[in-house]
């Protein structure tokens, strides 16, 4: 083969590498995060489920433990459950809690 | 074997041989991967971290109703409920929305009874709010973003940010600070004893919710008994307060049904796939089609047999795919975890900052890889495999003309 067939072979095979040691590496990563997560849901009692970062807006979105439905989920309506912007899109979607549906949606 | 294995090796050779042809099937599978696997890895990691939250939180969540909508308990709920059997153990918490600061700063205080707390605590840099009772200011353990945009440190003194017509406004310490790998949630979090937070919004003796642990397999029949036999008089002296319960299971229950509908951000990535797939299949076939007849023409001539041209193409189809899968790999890691979700984190986690100072839920696992590898690999073979097979059945001369 062509040494700049080699060469290719070479940078191919640093990819792989460099892709499987992040992919090792994320998942070790993970144990210590597990470690301060346990911590702090200790410390707090367990806060924070989705994917909003404060109660502005939506403290279904932060977390459904302190308000089971989205104020701004206007579901029956076409397209109405995405009227709220703080549920990251269908990325992280959950849906209410089971008994609370709509018990906030008032008609648009 | 081995002629086979040097037909698919000529293969990294023919990828040379166009180096603009190459390169832009490997950007655009790039631009289809990179947002593809950082999507789906924040989804991961999000998803981890709400499954970490549910399961080391307490067993039972129980909270106020009034009119369907959530209110706060009275404090006299406690023994109510640590009266029932199964129940270990009942904690009131207080849980709710303050803002700070001229730049009107959103953040969630949190405040739990002393006893509660440990005495020290890994993932806080500092102390945690005194165990027992002592005078002087309020100790509060704040967040990452909430003290970077405050500007305050371990140390640093709050005006009063509240107002308490009972008990008088009284500033407050900063005694801790979340560590910053500790999960996003803490970001605009305060925490703080339970005495604290009911200073702070003005509502002695009631409590947002109950956290209540249960002996095994009684989870069930508390939370029947919470929801059916518990009332109380309301805060205000008129109605009745009734119990809402939320149990860990129906939390975990939230995420298989998550998953579902995590389909759109595939959705969309498969349609981006195609339209990008679709460019490259007009610039491999199209426009480089007379390269390739060419090239395969002068293959054909010198002895090559059409499978032996296929092979060929295949193997650099293959070298391409997996390279562009690997480097969108590595891109998706580097982005989320060297540039700290630079930019996108913002659009998957409400209320976060364009340059996020915590550490970014996200979980790279080799199924997404190994997805993303087989997409860039139909991508890109639809774009050679095709037009090279056209060039391989028909006589050389005439491919070469």
């Amino acid at each position: 083969m062509e040494s700049r067939g080699i060469r290719l072979l070479v940078v191919l095979l640093l990819l792989v590498a460099g892709a499987t040691a992040v992919l090792v590496r994320e998942g070790r990563a993970q144990d210590q995060r597990q470690a301060h997560a346990e911590d702090f849901h200790r410390l707090t009692g367990g806060v924070g489920f989705g994917p909003a970062l404060d109660l502005s807006g939506c403290a279904f979105g932060f977390d459904p433990r302190l308000d089971g439905t989205c104020a701004e989920d206007f579901g029956p309506v076409p397209g109405g459950a995405c009227f709220c912007p703080r549920h990251a899109g269908s990325v992280f979607f959950y849906p209410p809690l089971p008994g609370e549906e709509g018990a906030h949606a008032s008609p648009p | 074997m081995r002629r086979l294995l040097e037909i698919a090796l000529t293969g990294l050779v023919a990828i040379q041989l166009h180096p603009l042809r190459s390169l832009v099937s490997f950007v655009a599978v790039l631009v289809v991967l990179v947002p593809f696997l950082v999507g789906v890895a924040l989804a991961q990691g999000l998803e981890a971290d709400a499954e970490t939250s549910a399961r080391l939180g307490a067993d039972l969540y129980v909270k106020g109703s009034q009119f369907g909508r959530p209110g706060p308990l009275p404090l006299k709920a406690v023994d109510a409920v640590r009266d029932i059997r199964g129940v270990t153990a009942v904690v009131p918490r207080i849980v709710g929305a303050v803002v700070l600061g001229k730049e009107a700063v959103h953040a969630v205080l949190v405040g739990l009874p002393r006893e509660h707390f440990p005495e020290w605590a890994n993932g806080v840099e500092g102390e945690l709010p005194f165990r027992g009772q002592r005078p002087g200011p309020h100790e509060l353990v704040l967040g990452t973003t909430l003290a970077r945009r405050l500007g305050l440190k371990v140390g640093d003194m709050i005006p009063p940010f509240y107002h308490n017509n009972r008990r008088g406004d009284r500033i407050s310490r900063v005694v801790g600070i979340f560590a910053a790998d500790a999960p996003s949630w803490q970001s605009n979090l305060i925490l703080t004893t339970f005495e604290t937070a009911a200073a702070i919004f003005d509502q002695e003796k009631l409590a947002t919710d109950l956290l209540v642990w249960c002996r095994q397999g009684y989870e069930d029949t508390v939370s029947r008994t919470i929801a059916r036999e518990l009332s109380f008089p309301s805060p205000v002296g008129e109605g009745i307060v009734r119990l809402r319960v939320t149990a860990r299971e129906d939390l975990l229950a939230l995420l298989p049904r998550s998953l579902l509908h995590r389909e759109g951000i595939f959705t969309l990535h498969f349609v981006l796939a195609f339209v990008v797939g679709i460019l490259v299949l007009l610039v491999t076939s199209g426009v480089g089609l007379a390269e390739r007849r060419r090239e395969v023409g002068i293959l054909k001539a010198t002895g090559w047999q059409t499978d032996e041209v296929l092979l060929r193409h295949l193997a650099e189809s293959f070298a391409l795919s997996l390279s562009a899968a690997c480097a969108a790999l590595l891109l998706a890691w580097a982005w989320l975890r060297l540039f700290g979700g630079y930019g996108i984190a913002s659009f998957f986690l409400a209320g976060a900052e364009t340059s996020p100072d915590f550490a970014v839920p996200f979980r790279l696992t080799p199924i997404p890889a190994l997805l993303a590898f087989v997409l860039a690999f139909v991508i890109v073979l639809t774009g050679t495999l095709y037009s090279a097979w056209r060039a391989a059945a028909v006589p050389p001369r005439e491919a070469m003309r």
